[in-house]
């Protein structure tokens, strides 16, 4: 393949990319700024559903794994468990329902939704394996 | 050859249907930001701030996906791609895949045109999976989270990061076939 074909076939996924991409930060944008981080303690209970609330809640949102160390430290100050905070961590970066319509354009329906439900299910099983071998360590 | 004409089918198949759908998309997310004017202007401000801020961000994240794809069209043969990370990679696709993972940078989402590419090429969806899913492992961001967790906990979490990985891209790779559209 020549560079001019090369470029042309990148640019032209890109075009279709494009709306995708601002979309995707549009709802973002409004998840950041209509629901803050220091609501997200508010809706743990201490009850045993609670690693299942931390995935759903990290699946829901998205942005710089960053501030997922930055709350889920606050979290566990506040008492969540380690158990739920891992559930939170890791969904945070493995599922993605904001840009799960953009997955399923691009990768397929099947593909993007077998991959964010399995990787909901292995969010919890891998909180509860790091949390039983922090402890056994 | 059959694999390949088979290949190239489906993404016939795909480009057509993928025209409308991402315009749709954008339409519906402009039009809740819409409803956010309409009801608070002082939260749709801050709103539009924070989606500049998240541009600005992304913005050279996409320059280098968009030069990684030149580069894959260019250098980059199906029979290649086939070899290290199709049907008959084994072992040498997983490590690839994990590895990849590891070391990628950038928002999920901008990948997602490349792993199209790549998975139109023949690349097994098990092994996107796992790329995919060791993205969650960011190392460049590990000294800080050892900070907050612990050096011990990160230790672990990223061994199990690792082996869920692999869960997943066989659960992927038994559901998901060829044509799994």
């Amino acid at each position: 393949m020549k560079l001019n074909e090369a470029i042309r076939k990148a640019a032209k996924t890109m075009n279709t990319v494009f709306p995708m991409i601002v979309g995707i930060l549009i709802l973002i944008s409004l998840f950041d700024i209509l629901i803050p981080p220091s609501s997200y303690q508010l809706v743990f209970r201490g009850t045993i559903l609670d690693p299942i609330i931390g995935a759903i809640l990290g699946s829901v949102v998205a942005g710089n794994p960053v501030n997922s160390y930055i709350i889920s430290g606050d979290l566990l100050k506040q008492g969540i468990s380690l158990i739920t905070v891992t559930a939170f961590l890791i969904s945070w970066v493995t599922v993605g329902v904001i840009q799960l319509p953009a997955e399923i354009e691009f990768m397929g329906k099947k593909f993007a939704l077998i991959r964010n439900l399995s990787a909901f299910i292995l969010s919890l099983l891998v909180a509860l394996l790091t949390v039983i071998g922090v402890s056994l360590l | 050859m059959k694999e390949l004409s088979k290949l190239k089918s489906q993404n016939k198949k795909g480009n057509q249907k993928s025209k409308k759908g991402p315009w749709i998309f954008l339409g519906v997310s402009l039009l809740l930001y819409l409803l956010v004017y309409l009801f608070d202007k002082v939260k749709a401000i801050a709103v539009a701030e924070r989606f500049y801020q998240l541009s600005k961000e992304i913005l050279p994240f996409l320059i280098i996906v968009f030069v990684l794809m030149v580069l894959i069209n260019l250098f980059m043969k199906v029979s290649t791609l086939v070899k290290y990370m199709g049907k008959e990679s084994g072992l040498k696709g997983w490590i690839i895949a994990i590895i990849a993972g590891i070391f990628s940078i950038g928002a999920i989402y901008l990948w997602f045109p490349l792993l199209k590419e790549m998975k139109d090429k023949g690349v097994k969806p098990g092994l996107i999976a796992v790329f995919l899913y060791n993205r969650g492992i960011k190392l460049h961001w590990l000294p800080l989270m050892a900070l907050y967790f612990g050096l011990k906990y990160v230790f672990i979490l990223t061994i199990v990061t690792i082996l869920a990985s692999l869960i997943q891209g066989t659960i992927i790779d038994y559901i998901v076939k060829e044509k799994g559209k």
